[in-house]
Order: structure tokens, then C-alpha cells, then sequence
């Protein structure tokens, strides 16, 4: 709970969630408020923009595109850590008295252990649930191009093109019969248009057997967004058909385009759309299929499959079509090494293997050997080989791509016996610009920054006065931070541009080796640094960066001006005078984040109009003094993009006045404040274009309030993408029916531990695609754990054809969770690709390495 | 000025700069074949009158700043019905006006997205 605890004493400061406010086990009462959100930051929250951020042009030179890189690591940042504040406390829940990360690794194996790992496919396909299993005749007719098309004309409904095929519709005794639109497909002796002609030969030839068509349409329909344009990472699928929130008008823009269009002119139109459109438009019609396969799909060169965990099967269908890939992003959860081997070659430039769960360090062998090439490498793995293995295979990889400019490494789970890295030193290569290791320990990361020294020094006093490392991004979890390694770092590397730091120490550093203002001095030697962050996170919050007071923050704020993007946690001895010192003098600032700062409060942003109106990002978490005045100043920058106020608890109605004049604000992070239905009502009414809202446990807000956010006049009710409104007892199924009415393009949703939300709830969300009248999206993850009124009914509900867009539910802890694998059966069977979870993750299950999957039949 | 003759008989003056925005013209142009008019058998009168629109609009240094002309394309493109679009995307492939032929196919990419 956040008291507010003025003076610092480290004890009384937020005692860890786990403690004192986990969920129950059983149906009760949720827990009295939202608490703090842990600032034990996943490996998510920092790895993921290592993955999003490195899909860059290869013949840009890094450094400009640093920022850029800075820019996707807080986006992404953000989305993850509206979800990571209740996952804390899940895991906390589970075994409290353990380290943190002995937490997770019993969670893991026990993961790895009990699922089957060949056979899941954790995914929800709609291609496949639509058409799922069709008999042949229905099968056949739907890959025929403009057949199938001139029978869409008949029908207005989308969602019948499907179904209009069958046997009723067209007998099947071997003809075809002619209806309006139609035509003859085998033998056509008067064929329409050369286009057509050209690009459907007799079907007989052209259909491949059935399960290969099915499979190849799984591969590419499972392909999901590039993240391009939106900041939302989540997955979106299509269904094959084309989208049923479509207007019945873009239906002609398929036949549009097959009939009058000739295919080069097609292709240049595939090609300018992303990977989830391009998989939709391929499963429209063969036509339109082999355009993408082979126009569009070799010429792509970079190809992100990360969202969803492939087999190998499965991978390989989809890269079989994109030979010219040269930037690779996979999710590696279910993938052994032959599958990852089999995608490793001098092609690739870019690699990132995410999640490697089952791969042991000989993958880093095989890497080394087979792409020489590589440019940038990212690494997630788990802790399966012993440290000297790793580091001989280390070795060899290190020697195997000489010009590797970005290394990304992070092993998960271990800390305290972090020798996994210890010679990495010796074999990184001098191309080296961006570096990032998990886990380090202090005294290896300072050897390695001697190391550059060393080179660097010996060359620049031979030879040229440049170092021979130009490392220019830095990014460690150590086990503690300490002054003589940030001068180590600063000594070594003055050009560095990014520091990212952070440690979790287990026990009370000693004053020698802990952080103070010294260390925060010696940050003036990079002069180039435009990002830095420095974390502390502990366990039970007992260890913080103590030694650093106002001062340290003042030196801080001298030595370095020129800093763009400024991350502190666990600073709790920092007051106002501190922080507004470093918002005042770094003119640029575009984001801040601050953690657990318990002595922060309004103050520090008094005067943020006259220095800092670059902010585009704030991030208070857990900063208990800081209320609406905060916010009525930093409204004032308008440039303002993502504020997240989560856990502050003073947080009160006026500042939503506040909020509205924001014409750029997308994220809102309100969970725990002290809003009300009048602050709705006033958010409601705003043209504030926000796509990601949390409200979790605003206690005071009810259906009146979301009713007041969602049908005025504003335009959050058309931007809402992304809505958490877990742990409110005030929601009901007014509520939800709200949502479903007037939020269209709404695609996650939380509603966890909402103990009075019924099914009737779940029947308007489920048959919320049928009502819209075009340009709505689906709903892909909805979270209702623990919403006990829900009832058996509603799994009739999620069936087919219901929820076609859905691939990640969760629910736990609700009546029907106890009858797990009846319910698993009756659901899974009909879509094989939707994720359930029982066990109360956050949308998206946590950082992605449980296995929750349901069992294939 | 160039003239240019659509395929149900309308002709059209414009302006040779204007002209020049198609690369098929402007190498008739080098070619030297362009007195009696340039005959254009795949395009209708009213396709060509809607390019030689945007034509003039993109020439150089007249149409106005970079955010006006992007404005206008937007006004431009979304004011048409999906068969001129498609026969706006035919006739820029013909005459090869890279610049509308882009803008098109992204409203095709953009519809189906």
C-alpha cells in the first residue's frame, strides 16, 4: 500500500506487492486497491525493444537511428508495463519467500514439464476457424476466384460468404450451376477477361492436394503486422475472407483489382501493404494468392514472427515463400535447434530469436558458422548449458560474424552466478556499436570496460586518437551498480550515446561499491549521451540507491545537459529540488520516467513550461505525492504523447480536466487514481486521441462514468484500442454493452476481477463483429479472470462463430475454470489457435514464456 | 503546348511542362512525334481530363507547398469512386506518372487494409 512515507527510510517504504495485495485464490473480494506496481522491471519490458527496434534499413548508419530506437524502446516499454503491474503480483503470489527470480524458473520448468511441446499451436487462426476442417466440395469452391467473388454479389452479409457455400446454395452433382454472376470454372469456353484467364488455369491443376493448401494458407495467414506504422504490437489476424468489417464496397475493390488490374500493376499494390493485410488479401483468392506469393512475398526483406510461437513445420511453410528475407524475428518458444538451424544463412543480416526456450548454447555455434553475415543478433535464452560451455560457444560465434554490430544477449534466470559472460570480452568484435548483456556481474562488466580501454587507448596514443571501440549503446543488468564502474564506463566509452544500467542486488551494497554522487559526476565524460537510465530494483523494495540525494541529481543535471530520455528508479531519497533540476536543465527532454520516488510531488513541475516542453513521454509510477497540480503543469507541453500515472494514488478528477486540452496524448495510465465518473464525463468530452486507457482500480468509477467516457461527443470512443478496466467493482454489463456499441476499434480487453459482470456481458462482446456496420475491428485478447458471475453460459458464447478475431483469453479463477480440460476440449477443438489461460496472466500471458496451450486432439 | 487525344475523342491542351510529368509522353517528345497531337487509345476523356488535373497541380514549383499538395492529393484521391480509380491506376501505369500511379495504388493498399 502507498502511504505516503515522507521521510526515507527505506523499510517503510511500499512493502512489495506480493506481500499484501495478491489475489485470492478463491472467488472473493478482490483486494481493497490497486498497489504500487513492482519496479522490478520484466525482461520484457527491456528486451522487447531490442527486437522492435533493430528493424532498420541496414545502410543507415546506427547512429542516427538511435533515436528512433529510443523512441519504439518507450513505446513498447510502455504497453508492457500496463500489464507487468498485476503480473508482479501473480508471481509474488505464487511463492513469496523466494528470490524473484527463483519465482519465475519455478514457474518455468514447472511449465516445461507438464505441457506437451510437439503439439500445440498456441495460436487462434481465423483462416482456419472459419473454414475449419471443410468438407472438399466446400473447399473447392472456395478457392475458385471469381466464383466465388460473383457469388459474395448475391449476398450482403460478409460473414455468410462463407457459409453461403453451401450444399443448399449450389447441389453438388458434379455441375456448376450458373447463377447470377457466376461463371463456368472448368472449360469456360468464353473466358471473361485475359486477367482472369491468365491467372486461373483449370481448377483441377491448379488446386494443390487439400492439406497442403490448408497448410500453406495456415503459414501465410498466420503471418502477423510488421509494426509499422502503430505502436500496438499486439497480433492481428484476419479472417480468409475478406474482412467482414468491411464495407460491402471493398469487396469490389478485390474483384476491382483481379478483374481490371493486371498482376504487375497488383503486385505494386500488395507490396505497399504489411504482412497481416497481405495474408488476407491471400486467402481472398488463388488469384490473389500466387500475386502475393509471387510477387510481393520474395521481395519482402525483413519478416517479423514474433507474436506467435511457430513449430517448425509451420516456420518453415512461411519462409519457404520469402527467400529474400534479410531481417529475421522469431519467437523460438516451441522451436528446437534443427528448426532454428534451419533458418540460419549468409543471407541474413538481422537475427533476433526470441524466447529460445529450448536452445542450448550450441545454437550459438551454429550462428557463428552459418551467418557470417550478421549484422545485428539478439539473443533470449534460458539458463541450459554450464558457463564454460556457453562461453566457448560464445567464443565461436563472436569469432564467426566479425561484423557484428549489435549484440543483445540475455539469459534468463540467473543473477547471482553470472559467469555466462565472463570472456566475452576477449572475442567482441571492434564493429561492435550497440551491446547489451543480461545478466553481468560488476566485476566482469568492469574488466570489459577496461578492455575497451585498453584498446582504445593503446591505438589512440599509436596510431589515430579515435577509439577503437565506438560503442555507442550500452545496456547491462548487473547485480549491483557502483561508482567505479560507471567510471570504468565513462572513462572507456566517451562516445557513448545510451546507458541503460540496472541492477538487483541481494543484499545492501557497502558504501565503497555502491552508487553515489561520484559516479553520477563521472556521466559528464560522454558528452554525446542522450539516454540514460538508471535502475535499482529490489525484492520488497528494501534496496535502493541510497547515497544519491538532491545533490547527486543536481551534478547529475550539470554534467549532463544534452540528455533526451531519462529513466531513475528506485531514487528514493530525491526530492523535488532534484528532479526539477534535471527537468530544467535538460532542454531537450523528451521522456521521463521516474520510479517509486517517493518524495516527488508537484513541486518538481512547477516551472516545466519555462524549460521542458519537449516532453513527450512522463512516466510517474508509484509516486504517491504527486497529484492533479502535477498534471495541470505538465499538460502544458503539448507535445505530450503517453502519461502514465499508475499507483499514484492522489491522483484526482481535475487532472482529467487537465488532460483533455492534450491534443497528442494516446496512452493514459490512470490505474489506481482517485477518478470518478465527473473526471469521465470530462475525459469524454475531450478530443483527446487516446488508444491505450487504464482505469484498473479506480474504485469510483462505475458505468455511468464509462457510459460518460464512451457516447459523448469525444473521439476516445473511435481511437480506443487498448482498455483496462480490471479491478472495478463499479463495471457491469452496462458497461461492457457501452463498449461493445460505441468502441470499434477496441481489440484488448480487460476486465479482470469485474465481480459483477454476468454473461450477458460476454453474449454482446461475442456478437459485437455481427452488429458492425464496417470499420470496426475484432477483439483479440480479452482478459475476464476471476469475474465470478460468470457463468457456464457464456461458454456457448465463445464458440464459434463468436469472437471470430480472438487468440489470447483468459480465465482463470471463473466458474467454468474448474472443469479445465472439458472446457478446453469443447473451445480448443474448434479453434486451435486461440490461447486460454487459467492461470490469471496478464493479456498476453506475462513475458511470453509460459506455455499456455491448450492439448490438441 | 501538347495535345493530347483520348480514346473517345476528346482532346485536351496542356501545357508541355505539365505534359512532361509522363514519362511516355515526354519521350514521344524526344522522339519528335507530337504534331498532330498524341493519340491515347487507352484512355478515356474523362480518366484523362481527371490526370491532367492532378498534372497540373504537380508542376513544378506551381501547385504549392509540400503540405498543401498533400492536402489536395487527399481531397483528390478520396473523392473518386472505385472504377475511375481503377482506371486512373491503368492510365498512370500507360503513361507512366509515377508520382499518381504511387498515390493510387496506396488508396488500393489503404482500401484494403
Amino acid at each position: 500500500m502507498v502511504e505516503s512515507g515522507g521521510e526515507g527510510n527505506a523499510t517503510t517504504m511500499i512493502p512489495d506487492n506480493g506481500l499484501t495485495h495478491h489475489e485470492p485464490v478463491n472467488a472473493d473480494l478482490p483486494p481493497p486497491s490497486q498497489e504500487g506496481h513492482v519496479d522490478i522491471p520484466t525482461e520484457e519490458s527491456v528486451n522487447i525493444p531490442s527486437h522492435q527496434s533493430h528493424v532498420e534499413p541496414l545502410d543507415a548508419p546506427i547512429v542516427p537511428s538511435l533515436e528512433s530506437e529510443v523512441v519504439d524502446h518507450a513505446n513498447s516499454t510502455n504497453i508492457i508495463s500496463i500489464d507487468e503491474e498485476s503480473d508482479e503480483r501473480e508471481d509474488d503470489d505464487k511463492d513469496k519467500d523466494e528470490d524473484y527470480y527463483e519465482e519465475e524458473e519455478v514457474e518455468d520448468n514447472g511449465e516445461d514439464e507438464d505441457e506437451e511441446l510437439e503439439v500445440e499451436k498456441d495460436e487462434d487462426m481465423v483462416a482456419k476457424q472459419d473454414v475449419v476442417q471443410p468438407p472438399s466440395p466446400k473447399r473447392r469452391r472456395y478457392e475458385t476466384p471469381t466464383n466465388m467473388i460473383g457469388s459474395i454479389r448475391t449476398s450482403k452479409q460478409q460473414r455468410v460468404i462463407i457459409q453461403m457455400e453451401s450444399d443448399e446454395d449450389l447441389p453438388d452433382d458434379g455441375f456448376r450451376w450458373r447463377k447470377y454472376g457466376q461463371k463456368v470454372v472448368k472449360g469456360n469456353p468464353n473466358p471473361r477477361s485475359p486477367s482472369s484467364v491468365d491467372m486461373t488455369p483449370p481448377f483441377t491443376s491448379l488446386a494443390p492436394p487439400m492439406d497442403m493448401t490448408q497448410l500453406y494458407m495456415t503459414g501465410l495467414s498466420m503471418l502477423p503486422s510488421l509494426p509499422v506504422n502503430n505502436q500496438n504490437t499486439s497480433f492481428m489476424y484476419q479472417n480468409d475472407a475478406p474482412r467482414m468489417d468491411a464495407s460491402p464496397n471493398d469487396m469490389g475493390v478485390y474483384k476491382g483489382i483481379m478483374d481490371r488490374l493486371f498482376v504487375g500493376i497488383a503486385e505494386e499494390i500488395l507490396k505497399r501493404l504489411d504482412l497481416e493485410n497481405l495474408c488476407s488479401v491471400a486467402c481472398v483468392s488463388t488469384t490473389l494468392r500466387s500475386a502475393v506469393v509471387s510477387g510481393v512475398l520474395p521481395s519482402l526483406t525483413s519478416l517479423d514472427l514474433s507474436v506467435f510461437s511457430p513449430e517448425e513445420e509451420t516456420l518453415n511453410h512461411v519462409l519457404r515463400g520469402c527467400i529474400g528475407v534479410k531481417s529475421l524475428t522469431l519467437n523460438c518458444l516451441r522451436l528446437n535447434s534443427v528448426a532454428v538451424c534451419g533458418v540460419l544463412g549468409s543471407h541474413l543480416q538481422e537475427l533476433h530469436l526470441l524466447r529460445c526456450s529450448l536452445l542450448n548454447s550450441s545454437v550459438l555455434t551454429s550462428i557463428g558458422s552459418l551467418c557470417p553475415n550478421l549484422r545485428v543478433l539478439t539473443l533470449e535464452m534460458a539458463d541450459l548449458d554450464s558457463p564454460i560451455v556457453f562461453q566457448s560457444n560464445l567464443t565461436q560465434l563472436l569469432n564467426g560474424c566479425p561484423y557484428l554490430e549489435s549484440l543483445q544477449l540475455n539469459i534468463r534466470g540467473i543473477l547471482v552466478d553470472a559467469t555466462a559472460f565472463q570472456s566475452i570480452r576477449f572475442s567482441l568484435p571492434e564493429t561492435l556499436k550497440v551491446l547489451r548483456l543480461q545478466p553481468l556481474l560488476e566485476s566482469e562488466a568492469i574488466l570489459l570496460m577496461n578492455r575497451f580501454k585498453v584498446t582504445g587507448s593503446y591505438l589512440s596514443t599509436a596510431l589515430s586518437p579515435s577509439p577503437s571501440f565506438t560503442l555507442q549503446s550500452l545496456s547491462l543488468v548487473l547485480d549491483l551498480i557502483s561508482d567505479r564502474l560507471i567510471i570504468a564506463i565513462t572513462g572507456s566509452l566517451p562516445l557513448l550515446v545510451k546507458l541503460d544500467l540496472e541492477d538487483r542486488p541481494e543484499k545492501e551494497p557497502y558504501p565503497d561499491s555502491d552508487l553515489t554522487y561520484t559516479g553520477l559526476q563521472s556521466l559528464g565524460y560522454c558528452q554525446q549521451l542522450t539516454s540514460l537510465s538508471l535502475v535499482r530494483t529490489c525484492y520488497n523494495r528494501k534496496i535502493s540507491f541510497k547515497r544519491i540525494n538532491d545533490m547527486g541529481i543536481f551534478l547529475l543535471s550539470e554534467a549532463c545537459k544534452g540528455l533526451e530520455s531519462v529513466r531513475l528508479g528506485g531514487f528514493p531519497k530525491v526530492s523535488d529540488a532534484g528532479f526539477a533540476s534535471l527537468l530544467h536543465s535538460c532542454r531537450n527532454l523528451k521522456k521521463f520516467e521516474v520510479r517509486g520516488a517517493f518524495l516527488l510531488s508537484d513541486l518538481a513541475f512547477h516551472d516545466v513550461t519555462g524549460s521542458s516542453c519537449s516532453l513527450q513521454e512522463v512516466r510517474l509510477s508509484t509516486c504517491p505525492l504527486i497529484t492533479s497540480e502535477a498534471v495541470k503543469k505538465l499538460v502544458l507541453c503539448s507535445n505530450l504523447e503517453l502519461l502514465d500515472l499508475g499507483s499514484c494514488k492522489s491522483i484526482s478528477d481535475s487532472c482529467l480536466n487537465s488532460v483533455s486540452a492534450l491534443r497528442k496524448l494516446t496512452s493514459l495510465n490512470l490505474a489506481g487514481a482517485d477518478v470518478t465518473d465527473t473526471g469521465m464525463l470530462a475525459l469524454g468530452k475531450s478530443n483527446v486521441p487516446i488508444t491505450q486507457l487504464s482505469l484498473r482500480g479506480c474504485k469510483r468509477v462505475s458505468d455511468r462514468g464509462i457510459l460518460y467516457l464512451l457516447s459523448n461527443e469525444g473521439t476516445i470512443s473511435r481511437t480506443l484500442s487498448t482498455l483496462d478496466l480490471g479491478h472495478m467493482p463499479g463495471i457491469s454489463d452496462r458497461a461492457i454493452h457501452a463498449i461493445t456499441r460505441y468502441c470499434k476499434a477496441l481489440t484488448e480487453l480487460s476486465i479482470r476481477s469485474c465481480f459483477h459482470v454476468t454473461d450477458s456481458s460476454i453474449e454482446s462482446l461475442a456478437t459485437r463483429e455481427r452488429q458492425a456496420e464496417g470499420g470496426g475491428k475484432q477483439l483479440r485478447k480479452l482478459n475476464v479472470h476471476n469475474c465470478v458471475s460468470l457463468t457456464t453460459g457464456a461458454l456457448r458464447w465463445l464458440s464459434k462463430p463468436s469472437f471470430a478475431g480472438l487468440h489470447w483469453l483468459g480465465v482463470g479463477q471463473t466458474r467454468f475454470a474448474g472443469r479445465k480440460e472439458s472446457v478446453t476440449a469443447t473451445i480448443c477443438e474448434q479453434r486451435p489457435w486461440l490461447t486460454l489461460c487459467f492461470d490469471g496472466c496478464e493479456l498476453g500471458c506475462y513475458d511470453g514464456w509460459e506455455f499456455h496451450t491448450p492439448q490438441r486432439h | 503546348m501538347i495535345v493530347l487525344k483520348s480514346s473517345d475523342g476528346e482532346t485536351f491542351e496542356i501545357e508541355e511542362a505539365v505534359a512532361l510529368q509522363s514519362q511516355t509522353i515526354a519521350h514521344m517528345v524526344e522522339d519528335d512525334c507530337v504534331e498532330n497531337g498524341i493519340p491515347l487509345a487507352n484512355v478515356t476523356g474523362e480518366i484523362l481530363a481527371k490526370i491532367i488535373e492532378y498534372c497540373k497541380k504537380h508542376v513544378e514549383g506551381g501547385g504549392g507547398s509540400e503540405e498543401e499538395l498533400k492536402i489536395w492529393d487527399k481531397e483528390f484521391i478520396e473523392n473518386i469512386d472505385q472504377s475511375t480509380l481503377f482506371n486512373l491506376i491503368l492510365a498512370a501505369n500507360y503513361l507512366n506518372i509515377k508520382t499518381l500511379l504511387d498515390l493510387t495504388c496506396q488508396r488500393v493498399a489503404d482500401m484494403i487494409s
